[in-house]
């Protein structure tokens, strides 16, 4: 019983619930307006900074249930609140929820508070327009050049300051290439090179995708191509063959088999001559019974 | 034979009589305490079964194990378990072939603890498991190269060793009952008459007997050291902070003959309280087996001392944030109650006499079992929440590892199910050797075989 009282002592001692304080939000911090109109750009910031900052705690749908029980920032009760005491909650946080005001400048709060009320009411969100992209491959220096532009009649109008992403498929995932963001230049191009060392097929073959993706100003596009610009995935099968800690069960090293064998096999020779001696017992008995 | 010897066969033929009586006394019917004490046990059985039913059901996330704390409670239960079995070979082997008389009346008490622990370390094993029906790929699929193997071979090795080594001083017992008409017409009738293998007491069988013992009692004890350093190995062969340490096996074995020791010392003071045995079970046996603990203890704190002192001297990076954790941070309070109060405190105590009397001693027994199972949960799950690798993008209760409701309920029927095994074998068995207490009382065979 003791060992009962104790466990159940550490369970309570251990889960006991925090306290958490209250939000305190002067009138005039409440009472702040949002500086930053909603617009592609201002919901292009607030989202990667949503995505890198919010989502590991609030959630992949931002709902309340990521890593921690935390708000969910597409709830009724969140989005009453002004924009005001969302950046004061944000700027100055409370216990678990971090402090930003180092680590964002006012304006990127402002677009975080964009982007969460179009997320909450998507009908402030500009519909997303439709852009073309060419991919233009460097064969010597293994490059690749994305060209996005939007058509006109008479010609291609290049797009500055899209985000493409660049990617070569890997076994389990995309293995990002590039910068974290390439943005295009004046003539609607970015370039990234291949690195040399990636490992392909048994041919040496790389699978890269170029992609538009997770914009809010443009419809997700992408593009993919298979190039023999990696080198050749060469198995090495030596250490497979070889009878080692880490093979199979097949693959038991001499040594180690030879020395399970052997003491099991002295200790249940042993084991074998105490029930051959239980059975001399028996049979002893049965001459005296007889 | 003159009148002299004719008095003393009969007088020594009352005193055997009086023995049989006494030692077979658990055998008759049972007592209303008794039902209420296997009642109880039955319930907590009960009571794990459903919550094991529940895991099965729900998988193992009805416990607080996750990718970080990837072992818990059952595990710390397991070693515990195993170390506790462990006291088997010390007390029926390496006393007995140190020719110790005192150690007669303790050998079944400890081989039965063994064999009980045994069976609930296998089957809390299998509780362990998440997909318990893929149990037999073990047996098909098993690599000889990891230790895990290792401790299914040397686990089930040592319970087959712990059962002969039950079984056949039992054998004469078992024959002295039939002669006596003990558990006639019951139905143990049977069974009984199996097991005696129709034992006469010949001299000849006396050798036989002896012999058999004997590899036993050899056998027993690499095969016992081999198992808890099999089990320590499960441990010591992995990279991991407070794991990666040479004086593992060691470490273990001698912790287990500690805690082995206090569960012998507490078993027979129950045994004795309640079938008054303060004639075979004497303070003598309480004040020698109290100084055996301090031996064990002494041994375990030197370990201690080595294990822990050596790297908190050191304090590598990663060692030091496991090391704070137990000497100051989250396990500090149960750290330092398992160290004092579960082996230093014990130790100062059982030096002098009076504490190694008969109640003093039991108490102090009950101490050490504590903290021996604190202490298993000590070695694995601090060790596991603080891995090389920072933990990261992980959700926060990963971090720390409480058992549930049902993990404990399991690890109280494990307990509860060593205890219905001894329980029930003192039902059914003498649990103080019959015919080598005769022997030691120099009482022949002859009046023995009568």
């Amino acid at each position: 019983m003791k060992t009962l009282y104790l466990i159940l002592f550490l369970i309570i001692s251990n889960s006991a619930v925090c306290q958490i304080k209250k939000w305190e939000i002067s009138n005039e911090n409440a009472s702040k307006s949002n500086t930053v109109e909603i617009n592609y750009k201002s919901l292009s910031i607030g989202k990667n900074i949503v995505i890198k900052t919010c989502v590991s705690c609030h959630g992949n749908k931002i709902d309340g249930n990521g890593l921690m029980k935390s708000t969910s920032l597409i709830s009724d009760s969140f989005n009453k609140q002004s924009d005001g005491m969302i950046f004061t909650k944000i700027s100055e946080g409370r216990e678990l929820m971090p402090s930003f005001k180092g680590m964002l400048k006012e304006e990127e709060i402002w677009s975080v508070i964009n982007y969460l009320r179009a997320l909450y009411n998507p009908s402030l969100i500009p519909p997303p327009k439709d852009v073309s992209m060419d991919v233009e491959l460097n064969e010597e220096i293994k490059s690749i050049t994305a060209f996005i532009y939007t058509k006109s009649d008479t010609a291609k109008i290049p797009l500055k300051d899209v985000d493409i992403h660049f990617y070569v498929k890997r076994q389990f995932g995309l293995m990002n290439i590039g910068e974290a963001n390439n943005l295009t230049k004046e003539n609607g191009r970015v370039t990234v090179s291949i690195p040399d060392n990636i490992i392909g097929d048994d041919m040496g073959n790389i699978q890269i995708l170029v992609k538009i993706e997770n914009s809010i100003e443009f419809k997700n596009t992408e593009k993919s191509f298979t190039k023999p610009w990696g080198e050749a995935l060469k198995t090495d099968d030596k250490w497979y063959d070889k009878n080692s800690l880490w093979g199979t069960s097949a693959k038991t090293p001499v040594w180690l088999l030879m020395l399970i064998i052997g003491i099991s096999s002295i200790v249940f020779a042993c084991l074998t001559y105490v029930f051959f001696i239980i059975y001399k017992i028996k049979k002893s008995s049965e001459i005296y019974l007889n | 034979m003159n009148d002299y010897q004719r008095r003393e066969f009969s007088e020594k033929k009352e005193e055997f009589q009086e023995i049989v009586a006494e030692l077979t006394k658990p055998l008759g019917k049972p007592s209303k305490k008794l039902k209420i004490w296997i009642g109880f046990l039955l319930f907590i059985i009960g009571m794990a079964t459903i919550s094991y039913i529940n895991q099965i059901v729900n998988g193992l996330s009805v416990t607080d194990m996750r990718d970080i704390s990837s072992w818990g409670l059952y595990i710390a239960d397991f070693v515990f378990l195993i170390a506790v079995s462990l006291i088997g070979s010390l007390i029926t082997a390496i006393l007995k072939l140190a020719n110790i008389k005192w150690a007669t009346p303790l050998t079944r008490i400890s081989e039965i603890i063994a064999v009980g622990g045994l069976i609930a370390a296998l089957l809390i094993i299998v509780v362990d498991m998440g997909r318990p029906d893929r149990l037999w790929h073990i047996f098909i699929y098993g690599r000889l190269q990891s230790p895990i193997l290792w401790d299914i071979i040397v686990v089930n090795t040592y319970l087959i060793i712990s059962i002969l080594l039950l079984y056949l001083p039992l054998i004469p017992d078992i024959a002295i009952m039939r002669k006596n008409e003990i558990g006639k017409s019951t139905r143990m009738e049977k069974i009984y008459k199996i097991l005696s293998l129709g034992w006469q007491g010949s001299d000849d069988q006396h050798k036989l007997l002896k012999k058999g013992l004997a590899v036993l009692m050899i056998i027993i004890i690499p095969v016992a050291f081999s198992i808890h350093t099999v089990t320590s190995w499960l441990f010591a062969s992995t990279l991991r902070i407070g794991w990666d340490s040479t004086i593992f096996g060691p470490y273990f074995v001698s912790g287990a003959f500690m805690v082995g020791t206090a569960a012998v010392i507490t078993a027979m003071y129950i045994i004795r309280w309640q079938y008054k045995y303060e004639n075979y079970i004497t303070d003598y046996h309480f004040n020698m087996v109290g100084k055996l603990l301090v031996l064990t203890s002494l041994l375990y704190l030197y370990f201690n001392l080595n294990e822990y002192l050596v790297p908190a001297y050191k304090i590598k990076s990663h060692e030091g944030d496991h090391l704070s954790a137990l000497f100051t941070g989250d396990f500090s309070t149960m750290f330092w109650f398992v160290q004092l109060g579960g082996m230093i405190l014990p130790i100062i105590l059982m030096i002098f006499k009076f504490f190694r009397k008969p109640l003093p001693i039991f108490f102090i027994s009950i101490a050490i079992i504590l903290g021996a199972f604190f202490k298993r949960f000590l070695i694995i799950t601090p060790t596991l929440l603080h891995p090389f690798l920072p933990i990261q993008n992980y959700p926060d209760s990963y971090r720390h590892y409480t058992p549930t409701i049902a993990e404990c309920m399991i690890t109280f029927g494990s307990i509860a199910g060593v205890l219905l095994i001894i329980t029930l074998f003192i039902r059914i068995f003498p649990i103080i050797p019959i015919a080598e207490t005769a022997h030691d009382r120099e009482i022949s065979n002859e009046i023995i075989n009568s």
